[in-house]
């Protein structure tokens, strides 16, 4: 399961964006800057300026101060560096890639200090690879601290050979004086911290701007994102029904913002209590939550066109099949309440077994293809007597599939434990101590999984006064499309009508299946 | 790489080498139905976790192998997802067994 991501944090952000630079981590490109041309003629200023004036007048401070041996030397370095700025600068126009120049800026610096220092005094040495092994930490690359050192050594193994073949060249090593090797040492190390101070300045400002922008896109992510979610949560049949002696309570938790899981209703005739739905698209987040909204539409369209769970599942199926090709899966439970003969008919695609309670907790083990798999698949359908008390539990993998800090599942035994110590609660109580209980289990590991519950039970027969509900919603009687119910407790109308006839030719069987019907007058068209 | 696969006396034998099956292993073990023989077992040995797109890869495959008339078994499944594997019709298509099971019924 993938761990549920939070709005990151402005220091993971920070990280982020820096692993991003160093481009180790495999994520896409960080959103471009306003900007970029401007960062990158900002470096190449900023280096022109500090290695003009380090050309301009090094050398005759040098010479003033009596180390003419090194007047030449550093006005050379100063020149190849200028002319990489220029190379830099070109390139990083053409490529508008401020951390290639920045990168190749670094690799010249790199190279001429390590020129100076095979040509020049053995304290070089030891700073040549300080040198370059943190400047290839700065860039945080891997291959580049290695390839360094490899260098710096090969150099220092170069250095004594060219010194051994050379004598001239000796002769200029050996020719310059310790005082003026410390002096050396001194100025190149400003010189070193000045262009790798500036050149990173620049570059962190650069990539600042970026974070910036990166939070700004997230902020606005996160915005659109919240909007998603309350459309969802507003699309999603309502928390809680109640219809005469039976009544619903749902809850479902995405894993993010939005999520693939949904629980949907079927009117019946009357407006009562009809069929019950629940799905979980493969896939977490907008991905998901596209494709469950297209698979909650032709399901709700199917299932208002027939009734029998089975024949419904078998059409959601193939039309999933036509209508999209599905990358992933879709598992769906249908059941339809009778609620005269206290009878459920379900069918399953795949999905977890609905979970009975009354005086034990009983699974309906009905498997079957989830959806979107198999275009041709024909599901079973079965029925199972509600008696009065009984509840029946629907209810999402994000459930069993809940992880602890120890890295155990949640599981199907530890829900059936659960489901039996609540079984003498309310619906509404029932799916909130449940959630409780996997949130408690899963402790400070992130939900990695959406978590849909839906409770129907079938309570002892109450009189309600006509005209009053017991949850203040609407009066007896008045019919409210379930699609408009708010997520407030309503109580609908008790079925005052006997079902219809069952429709000719349909392929329902068994008694309470006779007083079924899909209660928009017929089987399917 | 997430999966290994091993020709053994007439029997191929998937191994996913990753304990979590998720859309990332899913692709490689999807793209193991060109490989499958007449008899293919998948050893889910080291597998602790299956999300909704591992289900969805493994039931492709099985699906896949019925339609080229191949069998394919199951080795080594957890209880919790010998239980799923049940819900979503996969042991229908890809029984569970054991290697020596197999074995035995392949020489």
């Amino acid at each position: 399961m993938d761990p549920a991501t939070s709005r990151p944090s402005r220091s993971r952000s920070l990280a982020t964006l820096f692993q991003r630079a160093s481009g180790s981590d495999g994520l896409p490109s960080p959103p471009n800057p306003a900007h970029p041309a401007g960062d990158h003629q900002k470096l190449a200023l900023v280096r022109f300026t500090a290695l003009g004036a380090m050309a301009v007048l090094l050398p005759p401070i040098l010479g003033l101060l009596g180390y003419g041996a090194l007047v030449l030397p550093i006005f050379l370095g100063a020149l190849v560096l200028l002319g990489a700025t220029v190379a830099g600068y070109t390139w990083g126009n053409q490529t508008q890639d401020v951390r290639g120049a920045w990168l190749f800026y670094a690799a010249a610096d790199t190279l001429v200090i390590l020129t100076l220092g095979v040509l020049l005094g053995n304290f070089m040495d030891v700073f040549l690879i300080v040198v370059v092994v943190e400047l290839a930490r700065i860039y945080r690359h891997g291959k580049l601290v290695i390839a360094g050192s490899i260098v710096a050594a090969l150099l220092m193994l170069g250095k004594f050979g060219l010194l051994q073949l050379f004598p001239a060249v000796a002769a200029l090593g050996a020719g310059v004086r310790p005082p003026t090797q410390a002096l050396l040492l001194v100025v190149s190390t400003m010189m070193v911290v000045l262009i790798c101070a500036v050149s990173l300045s620049t570059f962190i400002q650069h990539y600042a701007r970026e974070i910036f922008s990166y939070e700004r896109i997230q902020a606005v992510n996160a915005a659109e994102l919240h909007v998603a979610h309350e459309i969802q949560s507003s699309l999603m049949a309502p928390r809680e029904l109640e219809s005469g002696q039976w009544s619903i309570a749902a809850i479902s938790v995405p894993a993010k913002e939005v999520g693939g899981d949904f629980y949907e209703y079927i009117p019946a005739l009357g407006n009562s209590i009809g069929g019950i739905a629940i799905g979980d698209v493969s896939g977490k987040g907008i991905p998901a939550a596209l494709q469950m909204a297209v698979v909650r539409t032709i399901f709700r369209i199917e299932a208002r066109r027939r009734i029998f769970p089975a024949e419904t599942l078998t059409r959601v199926n193939q039309s999933l099949q036509t209508e999209m090709q599905t990358q992933g899966m879709v598992t769906l439970l249908y059941a339809f309440v009778d609620p005269l003969e206290g009878v459920m008919h379900y069918a399953n695609a795949g999905h977890n077994y609905p979970v009975v309670i009354n005086d034990h907790v009983e699974e309906l083990k009905l498997a079957g293809l989830p959806l979107g798999v198999d275009g041709d698949t024909e599901y079973d359908e079965r029925s199972v007597p509600i008696h009065a008390g009984t509840s029946v539990v629907f209810y999402t993998d994000g459930v069993v599939e809940a992880f602890n800090e120890q890295g155990e599942l949640f599981g199907f035994d530890r829900l059936l434990n659960t489901l039996y110590e609540c079984r003498a609660l309310s619906p509404k109580d029932l799916v909130h101590f449940v959630v409780d209980q996997v949130q408690t289990f899963a402790g400070s590991v992130p939900q990695s999984d959406d978590i849909t519950i839906v409770v129907l039970h079938h309570g002892s027969a109450v009189t309600r006064p006509a005209g009053k509900s017991a949850t203040g919603g609407t009066t007896a009687g008045e019919s409210i499309p379930l699609a408009d119910v708010p997520a407030t407790p309503v109580a609908l109308a008790p079925p005052t009508t006997l079902w219809p006839a069952p429709v000719p030719g349909s392929v329902g069987s068994g008694t309470a299946r006779a007083h079924l019907t899909n209660g928009k007058g017929g089987g399917e068209r | 790489m997430s999966i290994m696969i091993e020709q053994n006396s007439g029997l191929t034998i998937v191994r996913i080498l990753t304990d979590s099956v998720d859309a990332l292993s899913a692709k490689e073990i999807e793209a193991a139905a060109g490989e499958l023989r007449e008899r293919t077992a998948l050893d889910f040995g080291k597998v602790l976790f299956i999300n909704s797109a591992g289900i969805s890869a493994l039931l492709k495959l099985v699906i896949e192998a019925r339609k080229q008339g191949k069998k394919l078994y199951a080795l080594n499944v957890t209880a919790h997802h010998r239980k799923v594997f049940e819900m979503v019709d996969m042991l229908r298509y890809m029984p569970l067994t054991t290697l020596e099971e197999l074995q035995a019924t392949t020489t």
